[in-house]
């Protein structure tokens, strides 16, 4: 099959508005992304690409891009090694930022919806988790769509552009030293992050792994957590500088602040 | 909660001595005795998971009714530290995705790259970059097959084998690159500008495959004519024609299945096209058929460096080509795709016109050859999840990049 | 009775000395329950030195190269070291060996933790040492010393055998400075009694509430039964499968 065939049976077969064209020896399709599923379809049943190679997303800044690598085997001709068409079928699918998002807002998690194709392909299955793990692209109609190579609660998608790590990470690793006892990760409250047993003097500890990393992600406002700072020693925890300036600065005598360390809830 | 038992699993004797009142069972709603089922947890840290793996099995009795696999224990970050470093310092990064062949992922990023800049290769370039490539498919074999045998229960003694004959094939890419497994060995438009291969290499790596016929009769004795191996693998965990190409399985477990795609004859790259050698494919899909493949890759292997030899040993020696010191290709995107050991190994390139990519996919073969392992496995023994798994023959580093 | 032990004592003074940490080596007088102890430490030291049995436990690359230290050419079995255990209540040394990532350091931390003392640490390879060239990735830890105490650090990516070898032949020198009373141990990079939480969720509650979620949902009997297995034909003969095309 040549390309100018195959790019003819393109526009016959599937109409309505497509215009596909030769890029070097492939045949690239733009697909609008609420169509996927039926070109996905049409590709296997009607033009005999059977063979789902590749699933790529791109940030582009202003939009995302997902490319399907497509390539025809037809396992029937035992003979034949070459495929029916020599190169690869693409369809670049254009997603908005905003497109069906599962979050109004703009931010970390903000995350467009998009057809899954697994019901045609299965063999998409862990592309797709792949792609919402790390670019944030969710696929409707996925069986388990979940991270795959991240854990539960990693904060954004790495591979967008605007990902940043966070400042606030604290150099988490430590915690694996306690060990697996139970509760005692889950029983501290979120901003007692160090508690010292009361022997500690020593430099302020700056929470965060990479000083020179943008203190927050661009797109939202840090919360208190990823500006603190804690000093040793002085029995409690000293804001840091956030945007607004420091809120808050316990001292010594400050009751409610002992309370807190002596952990009692009744004030 | 009263505990039914399965007929098929009393003990001879129990019924012989009549403990167990069979007329019990003897009925037509049998289907409805079940035991529970036992939900076990297997990995991240087990001998049999090739690294570090994690299975979810759910059994009944022994048999396997669901398989979830959990990985990314070994999530290197490798898309995003590529869009930070220079094309050329990404040939390294490249060598850890499949360690066990690294230089065939060499091959996919650089050819990924010329097809970026239009970048040709020369003569010498290519033959060294064949001969290269596929003794590192062959060191992979070697340890597959080696460790196949060794989930299949004959211990470790083929892997013992494997790695042994290895070595040979480690020592004559140690002499080419100076590395035993990171080889850091092609650029793009060709190869490290301060290799060529020594004098007299072509000679000791003839050598290297004249010794490699008897070490494959040495595993046709050790393991294709072994009963305990046939019962092991023959006719288990059959995978299908339409069921590979639906799941996107390639390399040597698509062909097991009797699907005759290979990269390399599909989209031709380098010299292959011009070379002699064949596609073996299996017939009907189980370990059994994917095992002897392997097998059979290896003397084809064998097959294409003698003729890659022969053609370099024509070409003259220091004439490597240009390979640019700063690449940069101008902006656009490519797809180029290699046959590595596992399968077909693709990258996706994206340039903005600098030093760095602006976007590199990697489509790593064993990452999407897992996903057939779920379905392959239902209905199945828990001991032939470990046989299964090891015919698929995949790389941690390659699933998790 | 006099004990003729073979084994190269270190220098005497690092036996009989010790360092507190401002900088004034302490130097011991000999008294009754050093000269009773010092014989007992040398056969202990004797022993475990020349019998480290590494932990089979691979991470990445390094291991590859750890199976070839153990295989035929390199054989580890002449350094004492060749019985490669499971299991990590068998075990003495742990060759961490390939790059550490943040999810899998819960379960590295676990295995360590299981180990029986004395227990020692080789870090293999660039990625335990200092994050090599990963370092700077957002899933990898820059180093395995920031969660186990390493004895031993091995360079390389990945480290020869020879190179391995050699660092399980400088492990057993230190093994041998050893003394039961004074005790060997290094410090835990992290003083006891210190609370660390993740503002991401630290990856054990990740771990826990998976396996939760496993065990807790309900299982269902699917298609169990086993797929019909073909009559098996006679064994392949040998030289591996026809290729129809040839």
């Amino acid at each position: 099959m040549t390309q100018e065939a195959l790019s003819l049976q393109v526009k016959v077969g599937f109409g309505k508005g497509v215009e596909p064209a030769i890029d070097k020896d492939n045949v690239v399709v733009q697909v609008a992304p609420g169509r996927i599923l039926e070109f996905a379809r049409f590709a296997r049943d009607q033009l005999g690409f059977d063979f789902l190679d590749a699933i790529t997303a791109v940030d582009n800044i202003e939009t995302f891009e997902l490319l399907y690598h497509w390539v025809s085997i037809r396992p029937s001709s035992q003979k034949e090694i070459k495929p029916a068409y020599p190169g690869y079928l693409l369809a670049r699918v254009i997603v908005a930022k905003n497109l069906g998002s599962a979050q109004p807002e703009p931010g970390p998690d903000y995350e467009p919806v998009v057809p899954s194709i697994t019901q045609v392909f299965p063999g998409a299955n862990q592309q797709e988790r792949e792609i919402f793990d790390l670019m944030g692209i969710r696929f409707k109609g996925h069986p388990r769509l979940e991270r795959i190579l991240l854990w539960e609660g990693f904060p954004g998608h790495p591979l967008r552009k605007d990902w940043r790590p966070l400042n606030a990470e604290i150099p988490w690793h430590l915690a694996g030293m306690r060990g697996f006892g139970g509760g005692t990760m889950a029983d501290i409250a979120p901003e007692a992050h160090i508690a010292v047993d009361g022997s500690g003097v020593g430099e302020p500890i700056v929470l965060g792994t990479t000083a020179e990393a943008p203190r927050y992600p661009a797109s939202r406002p840090p919360k208190p957590s990823e500006t603190m700072r804690i000093k040793l020693g002085q029995g409690g925890l000293v804001e840091g500088e956030g945007p607004e300036g420091p809120t808050r600065q316990p001292g010594v005598g400050d009751p409610s602040q002992e309370q807190r360390a002596l952990g009692s809830d009744s004030a | 909660m009263t505990q039914t038992r399965n007929p098929s699993r009393l003990h001879p004797l129990e019924i012989e001595k009549g403990r167990v009142d069979l007329s019990l069972y003897a009925t037509e709603d049998r289907k409805d005795l079940r035991s529970d089922l036992v939900k076990i947890n297997l990995g991240p840290h087990h001998p049999s998971t090739h690294g570090v793996l994690h299975f979810f099995v759910t059994l009944d009795g022994e048999t396997v009714v669901d398989l979830r696999v959990i990985f990314g224990y070994l999530h290197r970050s490798m898309e995003k530290l590529f869009e930070g470093r220079t094309y050329v310092g990404n040939v390294a990064l490249t060598d850890r995705m499949d360690y066990t062949a690294a230089m065939l992922n060499n091959w996919g990023w650089c050819l990924c790259c010329e097809k970026l800049a239009g970048l040709e290769v020369n003569e010498r370039s290519q033959c060294l970059r064949t001969v290269a490539g596929e003794l590192s498919r062959l060191s992979s074999h070697l340890i597959g097959t080696g460790v196949f045998g060794q989930d299949v229960g004959i211990l470790v003694t083929s892997v013992m084998w494997g790695f042994n004959w290895r070595e040979e094939v480690l020592t004559v890419l140690d002499d080419l690159t100076g590395a035993r497994m990171m080889y850091n060995f092609m650029r793009p438009g060709g190869v490290r500008a301060d290799t060529d291969a020594p004098q007299g290499w072509s000679d000791k790596v003839r050598k290297v495959m004249d010794g490699l016929p008897r070490h494959i009769e040495d595993f046709h004795r050790l393991m294709t004519t072994n009963e305990i191996f046939h019962e092991r693998t023959k006719g288990i965990g059959i995978l299908t024609k339409e069921d590979a190409l639906a799941y996107s399985v390639t390399g040597p477990t698509l062909r097991g299945s009797g699907v005759k795609y290979d990269v390399r004859r599909a989209h031709p790259y380098g010299i292959y096209p011009e070379l002699d050698f064949d596609i073996p494919v299996g017939e009907l899909g189980d370990c059994t058929d994917r095992y002897l493949v392997r097998i059979a890759e290896m003397e084809q292997s064998r097959r294409i460096i003698l003729q890659a030899l022969d053609r370099l040993d024509a070409t003259e020696p220091g004439n490597l080509g240009k390979a640019p010191k700063v690449f940069k290709p101008p902006a656009g995107d490519a797809y180029a795709e290699v046959e590595g050991a596992k399968g077909a190994i693709g990258f996706y390139l994206k340039s903005d016109g600098g030093p760095e990519p602006y976007r590199a996919k990697i489509r790593s073969a064993s990452f999407i050859n897992l996903q057939a392992l779920p379905m392959m496995v239902r209905g199945w023994k828990l001991a032939d999840l470990i046989a299964i798994f090891g015919s698929i023959d995949i790389n941690m580093g390659e699933v998790d990049r | 009775m006099a004990i003729d032990l073979p084994v190269v004592s270190p220098g005497s003074e690092e036996l009989s000395s010790t360092d507190h940490g401002d900088g004034i080596q302490h130097h011991h007088v000999g008294s009754t329950f050093d000269v009773l102890i010092g014989p007992l430490d040398k056969l202990l030291n004797w022993g475990r030195s020349n019998s480290a049995w590494p932990f089979g436990f691979g991470l990445c690359c390094c291991f590859i190269e750890f199976i070839s230290m153990s295989a035929a050419r390199f054989d580890i079995a002449r350094f004492g070291s060749e019985v490669i255990r499971p299991s990590p209540r068998q075990c003495d040394v742990m060759i961490v060996s390939g790059t550490l990532t943040k999810k899998m350091t819960p379960a590295v931390v676990r295995l360590f933790q299981q180990m029986a003392e004395p227990r020692y640490v080789i870090a293999m390879g660039n990625c335990a040492v200092s994050g090599g060239i990963f370092s700077g990735g957002y899933s990898q830890v820059d180093g395995v010393d920031q969660v186990l105490p390493v004895d031993i650090y091995l360079p390389g990516c990945p480290p020869r055998p020879e190179a391995l070898i050699h660092s399980i032949i400088e492990l057993q020198k230190r093994i041998r400075t050893e003394s039961l009373i004074k005790g060997r141990r290094l410090q835990p990079a992290i003083p006891p009694g210190t609370k660390v939480a993740h503002p991401w969720g630290a990856p054990e509650q990740v771990f826990r509430k998976l396996y939760k979620r496993f065990y807790d949902e309900p299982a269902e009997h699917g298609a169990a039964a086993a797929p019909a297995r073909p009559a098996l034909p006679a064994p392949a003969p040998r030289g591996g499968p026809a290729d129809p095309s040839s």
